[in-house]
């Protein structure tokens, strides 16, 4: 039987008929099942680690072969790395910049590269671009971008993030469904559940940092009577702020109680001056808490994390300090992986990366300017890595402008693969998502033909 | 090591060292407005009165404040005195403590430091408290603007118009080098196509926001802020059409530095804090003519003429905009929003909504007459509280800059200057803590929190908003709690200490004992307003703690702490 291509509007009526018909209606549309009817008897998460502002993935990805290699560094110019910097990457024309691990990983079929992925309505051509049409709004703004790349649905100003929009089918969702170490993102807003937010920084309940122990012990005390009479006031304003100071005693108690038990993960990795919650403290506190997933309350057997490396808008300086946030990452993800690996979870836990756009390829200076589609990486024992799924447009100038097809005039890099694509090929892993719930989640992914890109 | 040295996207920036540079703002309130009107009058009528109308209008009511206000007898006549107070500006703060080193981390410190200095100390409260609510409507922000040089200079432009009028606010906003930043009207060129063949259009980023959040909102309302509805749906206010042609508006434009950012590419720090200069060569002079979706709202069809000015075009615009229905309902709602309730009844919208319409002699967008609606309104004025139609869900959650600042002003807070060059607190620090919140910093044009966030929970299922949640979810409690308490200073976490000035709390304690002094802190703190249960828990507590070295400090942190501290009404 033909599945019908639904459009949200009538996902969220179904579900809402559901409670009332179940059977008769599940017969009627086959396989289609919005909610989950039995709870999943595996664990799997997927760990986001998005790299804001904008990474210039065409200096990370960098062709390996004489001829493109030459063609790649005049249009680059002063921008481009070294050839002997390079590191091969198996069976492709290719090779990573400074990522050692990440090489060793891809060799050993457990990084799968994504070519050219970025914000789109639908595919087009440059062209179509210099035209002026189909391209999503505000295409060079971070904001923007990176809003449309946490909502994966560039057609319109959607409100809500697709991890939450996934959590939602989720039918033992709860509140550490989605779990944030580096603070509110578009990407896990607007659903039934908040995003849990811990800081990979500061010890999470440090509650209130009283010196002395027994008067601690005391100020505790009283206050903890207070907010329980509060939480019955009738008053509607101070019943909510009671409740949620209740949420907060109840997850101190839980969450920092299973974080005591979980595994004492250190990582070594560091970057100067790096701006707000070092990535390593970030991926560490996500190694703790997916070492104790299940004593945490609800015991999830999905999660979703994000987790954020800033201080890639490389406008200026790009040539010093790309290559060490390069670098960091690269270490970092080695760090986590091993983290993973020595939890036995390396088939659960799938890290990916996203990032606003890529870079122009043409510097204007020193650094370049925002850009559009670029490569991403995806980690994990699940992944069929050793492959770049996608197409890398060929980075070659002649006369008469750009050859390929997918580079604008100011060289601009026009994405040959959706972040709905993406996301959704990681969500089917991730969900076991029909084909139709995961249009519900990604409602612009009629807008491509290949709704999952195999590389998971 | 990582160089200060940004690129203005996608301008280069140097900076230059700047002497004696001037604001932007020009002089105070040149907008026009109507003499104060001495003829009403609003008898403060208790202590508690004087409290509560002090908590909505500055960053807090000390002793000395309420005992002032109570003396002078009448909200108006304070009001009038606080119109007439002249700004205490950023940029001479900055410039007076910062002098020649004018690097971003540098100002970014002598920023944040400025602004708690200033709301704690400064007399020009109720204007800096106006500016602060704009700044969170009319949105700039360090996330976009990488200099907090401009964005200074753009708080300052704020605190001159916050008594003048919005047309004014609109407009001089408008040609700020911050919001041209932010918004991308900077160095924004009218459509064209290059060499290459390529069409470039202008860009929308600032037209669309200026309708969407500045002015008047995506439905049509009535004078009560509700929606207005067709076949019982609400009316959009534009389409996608009318953003282009407002678009055609905002071209043109750059900072004052010699040359339109494309060609050159060069700005220097003085150049951001005056207002934009036009390059008519890339102003779009074509007319511009709206939809009918557009033009629905008011009596005749709106456009602009072609072949004027970039300067007469963004005049003639501003005056559509402002002349929309929608603006004394959408704006006046937020203004309420932001000094005294998150869902004021629609009858108390309409009133503001009416002073903004007309302040009583014939002029629109009159700052002092919304001001004064919306401060000495029967809804925001303890007098009337017997008579509240919600009194179950009045009142805000308290804004966190404003509760920290308030905190620190009831008490005195002065800083260790022995520490460091400010004398007050430290940003870096606090955010360690977990503050991460600060003027001007918000993380989209949507600012920190939306007028129409409703949290999940109660208040979702009671359809009430409550913006302020919006950064205080259960998880963040923590982080504000350490916050609170080093501020209080129980713990010594902050590194600059702000020592509170607790003496007369203290002598009220050791000489007449805990019922006194929790009845002295229901004042400062909660406007006599709490409740006998919280009354009886401090007092049971201080009386069995009394020898506690810092039992003060407990009480106060413990008040803080409290959600019915927490949401002022």
């Amino acid at each position: 039987m033909k599945s019908k291509t639904m459009n949200r509007r009538d996902f969220l009526k179904l579900q809402a008929s559901l409670a009332l018909s179940s059977s008769s209606l599940l017969s009627l549309l086959g396989v289609f099942s919005p909610l989950k009817a039995e709870e999943f008897s595996d664990y799997k998460a997927l760990v986001c680690v998005f790299l804001e502002g904008g990474n210039d993935a065409f200096n990370m990805i960098v062709p390996t072969s004489a001829a493109a290699y030459d063609d790649y560094a005049k249009i680059r110019g002063n921008l481009s790395v070294s050839k002997d910097a390079l590191l091969p990457l198996k069976n492709t024309e290719y090779g990573l910049f400074t990522m050692p691990a990440m090489q060793e990983m891809f060799n050993a079929d457990k990084l799968a590269i994504i070519a050219n992925v970025g914000t789109l309505i639908r595919p087009v051509t440059k062209e179509e671009f210099e035209a002026g049409i189909a391209h999503p709004p505000q295409l060079f703004s971070h904001i923007d971008q990176q809003k449309q790349w946490m909502t994966a649905n560039s057609n319109t100003l959607e409100p809500s993030g697709w991890a939450a929009r996934a959590a939602n089918l989720i039918e033992n969702r709860s509140d550490f469904t989605n779990i944030s170490v580096d603070g509110s993102n578009f990407m896990q807003s607007g659903g039934a559940k908040p995003a849990f937010e811990i800081s990979g920084d500061i010890r999470p309940f440090d509650h209130y940092g009283y010196a002395d122990p027994d008067s601690k012990a005391a100020f505790d005390g009283i206050l903890h009577q207070i907010i329980q009479r509060e939480v019955e006031s009738e008053h509607l304003l101070v019943k909510a702020y009671a409740d949620n100071q209740i949420k907060n005693i109840d997850y101190r108690e839980s969450v920092s109680g299973a974080l005591e038990g979980a595994s004492d993960f250190h990582f070594a990795s560091t970057l100067d001056n790096e701006p707000g919650v070092p990535l390593a403290k970030q991926m560490e506190m996500i190694a703790r808490l997916i070492s104790v997933h299940a004593q945490l309350p609800n015991t999830p057997k999905r999660q979703i994390f994000f987790a954020r490396l800033h201080g890639f808008d490389h406008h200026d300086l790009q040539m010093t300090d790309h290559p060490l946030k390069l670098n960091y990452l690269n270490s970092v993800l080695r760090e986590f992986q091993d983290a993973v690996e020595s939890m036995q979870l390396s088939e659960q836990v799938t890290t990916f990366t996203g990032s606003d756009f890529g870079r122009s390829l043409v510097p204007n200076g020193n650094g370049t300017d925002h850009g559009w589609g670029g490569h991403a990486l995806v980690m994990g024992g699940a992944v069929k890595g050793g492959r770049i799924y996608g197409e890398i447009p060929e980075l070659k100038m002649t006369a008469g402008g750009y050859t390929s097809d997918y580079i604008t005039k100011t060289g601009r890099v026009i994405p040959t693969t959706s972040v709905e694509q993406y996301l959704a090929t990681l969500a089917a892993w991730f969900g076991s998502y029909s084909v139709s719930e995961l249009e519900s989640i990604f409602p612009n992914l009629n807008g491509f033909d290949e709704k999952n890109l195999g590389f998971i | 090591m990582h160089s200060y040295i940004h690129k203005l996207l996608p301008g280069v920036l140097s900076i230059l060292i700047l002497v004696g540079c001037s604001g932007s703002g020009g002089d105070t309130d040149p907008d026009p407005s109507s003499e104060p009107d001495t003829a009403i009058q609003i008898p403060v009528e208790s202590k508690e009165g004087a409290a509560n109308f002090l908590a909505h209008a500055t960053f807090g009511g000390r002793k000395e404040d309420i005992d002032q206000l109570l003396e002078m007898g009448d909200y108006t006549i304070w009001l009038n005195e606080q119109f007439q107070k002249k700004p205490t500006k950023y940029l001479d703060w900055i410039n007076r403590h910062q002098g020649r080193d004018l690097r971003d981390v540098v100002v970014r410190k002598a920023f944040y430091n400025a602004w708690y200095s200033i709301a704690v100390n400064a007399e020009d409260q109720l204007r800096q408290r106006v500016a602060l609510a704009l700044s969170e409507i009319i949105v700039v922000s360090s996330i976009g603007v990488e200099y907090h040089y401009p964005l200074a200079d753009y708080f300052d432009l704020l605190l001159d118009h916050a008594f003048g009028n919005y047309r004014e606010i609109l407009y001089h906003t408008a040609l700020h080098p911050s919001m041209g930043i932010y918004l991308s009207t900077w160095g924004n060129m009218k459509e064209h196509t290059t060499e290459n063949g390529t069409l470039v259009h202008a860009d929308e980023n600032y037209a669309r926001e200026i309708l969407q959040l500045f002015s008047i909102g995506l439905v049509q309302l009535e004078l009560n802020g509700e929606p207005k509805l067709l076949d019982g749906k609400p009316i959009p206010t534009y389409t996608q059409k009318d953003i282009e042609e407002f678009a055609k508006v905002y071209t043109g434009w750059t900072s004052d530095n010699g040359a339109f950012y494309y060609l050159d590419g060069t700005n220097t720090l003085a150049s951001l804090v005056k207002p934009m200069v036009a390059y008519e060569a890339y102003h779009d002079t074509r007319e511009k003519v709206f939809s009918d979706t557009f033009n629905d709202a008011y009596a005749a069809p709106q456009s602009i003429p072609s072949g004027l000015s970039a300067k007469d075009d963004l005049s003639y615009a501003i005056d559509i905009i402002f002349n929309h229905p929608n603006v004394g309902p959408y704006i006046g709602k937020q203004l309420i929003q932001r000094l005294v309730t998150s869902n004021p009844s629609p009858q108390y919208i309409a009133r503001v909504a009416s002073a903004f319409n007309d302040n009583g002699s014939g002029v629109r967008g009159d700052m002092k007459a919304v001001i004064r609606a919306v401060l000495t309104d029967e809804e925001a004025l303890l007098k009337y509280k017997d008579q509240h139609p919600s009194p179950q869900t009045d009142g805000k959650l308290r804004e966190q800059l404003i509760r920290i600042a308030s905190v620190m002003r009831t008490f005195h807070a002065a800083g260790d200057p022995s520490i460091s060059s400010y004398p007050f607190y430290d940003f870096e620090a606090a955010q360690n803590l977990g503050l991460h919140l600060q003027p001007l910093a918000a993380p989209s044009v949507f600012n920190y929190f939306q007028p129409t966030y409703s949290p999940s929970g109660i208040l979702q299922k009671n359809n009430l908003v409550g913006p302020e949640f919006k950064v205080l979810s259960p998880l963040k409690m923590s982080d504000f709690g350490r916050v609170m308490l080093s501020v209080i200073g129980l713990t010594d976490t902050l590194h600059d200490q702000i020592a509170l000035d607790l003496g007369y709390e203290k002598n009220l304690l050791t000489l007449q004992g805990p019922e006194t002094l929790i009845e002295h802190l229901n004042l400062l703190l909660m406007s006599g307003q709490m409740s006998s249960d919280l009354k009886d828990e401090l007092i049971g507590y201080a009386a069995t703690h009394q020898n506690a070295q810092d039992i003060t400090e407990q009480i106060i942190a413990l008040i803080v702490l409290s959600a019915e501290y927490a949401i002022e009404r």
